[in-house]
């Protein structure tokens, strides 16, 4: 999960407000794709490019990143290795309690495995705690401080702008499924660009892993601390 | 226990030596605290001591009489986990990785889905003759009529405490770890004798069925905590309670802290609510206070289990005041033993990949951004990287933030370097920067391979000197006992 909230650097405050699930797509899923292309002051480029599935379920989410074809299953019935199972693969859970905080879970596929993180460690694993931004990838919140540009070509879109002396945001909101189709930032000097896709790929078909990851056996992360 | 290796044989190693020559002056310590900072390796140290003290101060662990170097690679491994590590300081047997104070030749067998955390039972068995257990010092103590102590902020169970008291062939098993311990249960580890006088941690999960608000428990539902209690086990799980714990002689106790719920240990010191949970040196005093009461003297094991755990989340706020904490409480043994009569032993078990980078100015924040004394003097606040960015003084060789942007501006591995011009690195959930991305490990940032640091003082220190082999270091806490 990328958390493109964090990615929003260029003069642009995130609320962490809690706003809750308002969306009416709670079922709904999601292709997402990021790119990231910089140019170093060393001259050198890079891109990066990578993509994920969200899953929405009511007040659970699931991220779940695409993986390389030819990449193939990796390993992990080693005797020594369990410690060592594919975290940058492997299914994401976030959970919205009732009493509004979030649980941050790893899904092990191969050991049937949840593995809890608690929130102290929420940054170690490269999670913000914020169930907003895992819901919607954005805040909404920081619309007050972006320009509204306009609709979008799609019904019930619209987009966003901020520029600062730091460079520029656009934002592309879905008010219906309460998501940002596209985010774009850009520095000012054009050093880089970064942008996030998202397309809605399903609307009512909920993830099947969410019921049978129920099941899993439950570890915490300072199980797999050596 | 029927055997344990006097040394270790393997790929041309032999004979390493365990047992000090007589010019240690063996038999004269009556008590030995063996103080372990897990994962405290020698940078760690280093910025703590700046954390703290400044460039030119000392931790009180800098002011200890003997310094030495200690190897910690394992029978199978440059890169030691903390069992074999531990097992080589208490047992001077050099074993493989995961495995708890058995003989050189046991496999650390855990076939999928049992090992790992596991509430199941243990698999050793699943080959045979899979080794044999090495008897710890802890329990060559016991047999000597000396009182013992374990204590440490990991919970009770986890590799380094794990090693004075359990023998098994891999340290995930942490049920059975736990029912050695408990002297009524079949599984006990009779080298106990009576049982260990103090065992204070973190996490109660193993030791009785889930219940409540606990995250988990037990799988067998037996309730260990009950038996004992059973067995004259004074029961603390908060600061009240373990304030109100008698500190007579014989007084035996049992605290499992579990204040950090799921984190599956006592809190990161950053974190405890010193209303609630005792510190580190708390229950190094409280330990002390009742083993000190034994007329045959006493070992005693503390351990700083966090500094390792914060660490591997690239976490070096919390791994340098976890750090503070464990030189705390060797202060606090310092301030209450008799050093004529007491060894008091300190080092890690491992290192890091924790660096110290840059040229930063003298007095620059240890945890802020590299500046640079050159540029210092010109006025230009922070020494910038190739890309023009800025970067901590602290970064780590590697690690697993899946990529991400972190809460608070942290740092961790992106696809482009951070711009932390604006970013406080000072704060307690900053995650540090790190090279490599560790993506097929969601235990986070490995351990480091190097050498880690030992000081010594007190009774019988004459030996800790040099660059020694780990388990050379079980021989010369067993020389200075007499053993």
């Amino acid at each position: 999960m990328l958390n493109i909230s964090k990615l929003l650097c260029f003069g642009l405050l995130i609320s962490s407000a809690f706003v809750g699930s308002a969306s009416a797509q709670e079922n709904a899923s999601f292709k997402i794709d990021h790119y990231t292309k910089s140019t170093g002051r060393d001259g050198v480029t890079r891109e990066i490019t990578y993509s994920e599935n969200l899953y929405r379920n009511g007040s659970q989410l699931m991220y779940v990143r695409i993986a390389p074809a030819s990449s193939g299953k990796k390993a992990s019935h080693n005797h020594r290795d369990e410690r060592h199972f594919d975290s940058s693969l492997s299914p994401q859970l976030v959970t919205l309690k009732k009493n509004g905080e979030v649980n941050f879970t790893f899904l092990d596929l191969d050991n049937k495995v949840r593995i809890e993180v608690p929130k102290v460690e929420f940054n170690t694993v490269g999670f913000t705690g914020s169930w907003v931004d895992a819901y919607s990838l954005v805040d909404p919140a920081i619309f007050k401080q972006m320009v509204k540009k306009g609709p979008g070509s799609q019904a019930n879109t619209a987009w966003y702008e901020q520029i600062s002396d730091k460079g520029s945001t656009r934002i592309l909101w879905d008010e219906k499924n309460s998501i940002a189709l596209e985010v774009e930032v850009s520095s000012k000097d054009g050093l880089v660009k970064k942008s996030s896709k998202s397309k809605l790929i399903d609307s009512n078909t909920v993830n099947p892993l969410f019921a049978s990851s129920n099941a899993f056996t439950v570890k915490v992360i300072s199980d797999y601390r050596d | 226990m029927s055997k344990y290796s006097s040394s270790f044989v393997a790929a041309g190693f032999v004979g390493l030596a365990l047992f000090a020559s007589a010019a240690n002056a063996a038999g004269e310590a009556t008590n030995v605290i063996f103080f372990l900072g897990d994962g405290m390796g020698p940078t760690t140290i280093t910025a703590s001591r700046i954390y703290k003290y400044g460039e030119a101060g000392s931790l009180n662990m800098d002011k200890l009489k003997r310094t030495a170097r200690i190897k910690t690679f394992s029978k199978d491994a440059q890169t030691t986990d903390s069992a074999p590590s531990m097992a080589a300081y208490m047992t001077g047997v050099k074993m493989n990785n995961e495995v708890i104070s058995m003989s050189a030749d046991t496999v650390a067998w855990s076939p999928a889905g049992v090992a790992l955390g596991s509430r199941a039972s243990n698999t050793c068995n699943t080959v045979a003759n899979n080794g044999t257990p090495a008897t710890t010092i802890l329990e060559q103590a016991i047999a000597k009529g000396k009182a013992t102590g374990v204590v440490t902020t990991a919970r009770l169970t986890h590799a380094t405490p794990a090693t004075t008291y359990a023998h098994i062939c891999n340290r995930n098993a942490e049920n059975d770890i736990a029912t050695q311990a408990v002297p009524t249960h079949a599984n006990y580890n009779k080298a106990l004798g009576k049982g260990v006088d103090i065992l204070m941690g973190g996490d109660s999960s193993y030791w009785q069925p889930k219940s409540g608000s606990m995250y988990n428990g037990r799988s067998d539902n037996v309730n260990l905590i009950s038996a004992m209690q059973t067995s004259g086990y004074t029961y603390v799980n908060d600061l009240t309670t373990f304030n109100a714990a008698p500190v007579a002689s014989g007084t035996k106790i049992l605290g499992l802290f579990d204040q950090a719920g799921s984190q599956g240990h006592m809190s990161y010191e950053a974190d405890r609510d010193p209303t609630k949970e005792p510190s580190l040196a708390q229950m190094t005093k409280k330990a002390i206070d009742i083993l000190s009461k034994n007329s045959n003297g006493y070992f005693l094991m503390v351990e700083g289990g966090r500094i390792d755990h914060a660490l591997h989340g690239t976490n070096a706020y919390r791994a340098l005041t976890d750090t503070i904490a464990f030189d705390d409480a060797i202060k606090v043994a310092l301030d209450n033993v008799d050093l004529s009569k007491t060894l008091i032993v300190v080092t890690a078990d491992h290192d890091h990949t924790m660096a110290f980078n840059g040229y930063p100015s003298l007095g620059n924040n240890i945890l802020g951004k590299a500046d640079n004394y050159v540029n210092v003097k010109k006025g230009i606040p922070a020494l910038s990287s190739g890309d023009k960015l800025p970067y901590t003084t602290l970064v780590f060789g590697n690690g697993s933030g899946n990529g991400s942007f972190t809460a608070n501006g942290g740092a961790t591995r992106l696809s482009t370097r951070a711009d932390l011009t604006s970013v406080d690195t000072t704060t307690k959930d900053f995650n540090q920067e790190y090279g490599i991305q560790t993506g097929t490990s969601v235990g986070g940032e490995t351990h480091g391979g190097g050498d880690v640091m030992l000081f010594s003082t007190g009774a019988g220190n004459a030996g800790f000197k040099g660059t020694i082999d780990n388990t050379k270091v079980y021989g010369l806490i067993k020389s200075a006992f007499g053993f």
